[in-house]
């Protein structure tokens, strides 16, 4: 069996530091508009529909 | 007030601490799973620990430019995080995060306009079919191949080619396994597999002669 050059053809750098730090800084982004997405479209009018509800 | 002040960021902390330290302990799938219901960016830096280098090294092989590895490897981690809960534990996590990031690359070469596919490429779909139904080509003929020569080879086909045989020859994804991961089914991995080795022996043949 030849060997398989596909195995050779793989590098082996390192990543740079900075990815993660902007990753981390982007994902932190993310989480914040998720979260204020999920206070404003879902919490906030489950909140106005029981509200109105318990009005009733 | 001061000390309860302490004494809360101590217990923060603390908990911040010990959830980084089990998640060193966790499988792949274990942390997934959490990343996935919690959404806890710590535990998915832990997860980039693990395979920011490999992702890195695949965005490289598909871009050849450091800066534009870079750039990719970044956007595939954060579409990572949006995209965790997709994952079914259907096969292994690795395998699908190689098939994700392949299929990052090949929509960011697909887009660039600076990265399209030389005439090479052009002359190697026109002789297409007549190879088509003829040959089968056996592993042994692909691994004649010298590193050198593949390189340049899998730069000129089509990307989903390079990014399929990639996936069964270095990743040592299994048929079965690459039916998952590409949602089709065993005839279609097949055929894929096929059409791209003969691709590959064409442009080998190419250069040859």
């Amino acid at each position: 069996m030849k060997k398989n050059p596909f195995k050779d053809l793989e590098t082996n750098k390192e990543a740079p530091k900075e990815i993660k730090e902007n990753m981390m800084n982007e994902i932190a982004s993310i989480k914040l508009i998720m979260e204020l997405g999920d206070l404003f479209f879902v919490k906030y009018p489950s909140v106005i529909e029981s509200f109105l509800k318990n009005e009733k | 007030m001061a000390l309860l002040k302490r004494l809360f960021f101590v217990l923060i902390n603390k908990k911040t601490g010990s959830t980084l330290k089990d998640s060193k302990t966790m499988t792949d799938e274990e942390l997934v799973d959490k990343i996935s219901s919690s959404q806890n960016s710590l535990l998915f830096s832990t997860l980039y620990d693990r395979y920011s280098k490999k992702v890195y090294n695949k965005c490289y092989s598909f871009t050849k430019n450091e800066e534009e590895a870079k750039d990719l490897t970044q956007d595939v981690f954060l579409k990572l995080f949006i995209k965790l809960h997709t994952f079914k534990g259907n096969s292994k996590f690795s395998t699908w995060l190689y098939a994700f990031t392949y299929n990052f690359c090949i929509n960011y070469l697909k887009r660039s306009s600076e990265k399209k596919i030389d005439n090479l490429s052009d002359s190697i779909e026109n002789h297409e079919y007549h190879l088509f139904e003829n040959e089968d080509i056996d592993d042994e003929q692909l691994f004649e191949i010298k590193v050198s020569k593949l390189e340049k080879i899998l730069n000129t086909i089509d990307p989903e080619d390079k990014a399929i045989l990639l996936l069964k020859y270095q990743d040592e994804v299994s048929v079965k396994d690459l039916q998952v991961v590409l949602n089709v089914g065993e005839s279609a991995v097949k055929m894929r597999l096929k059409r791209a080795k003969i691709k590959v022996i064409q442009a080998h043949n190419k250069i040859k002669n």
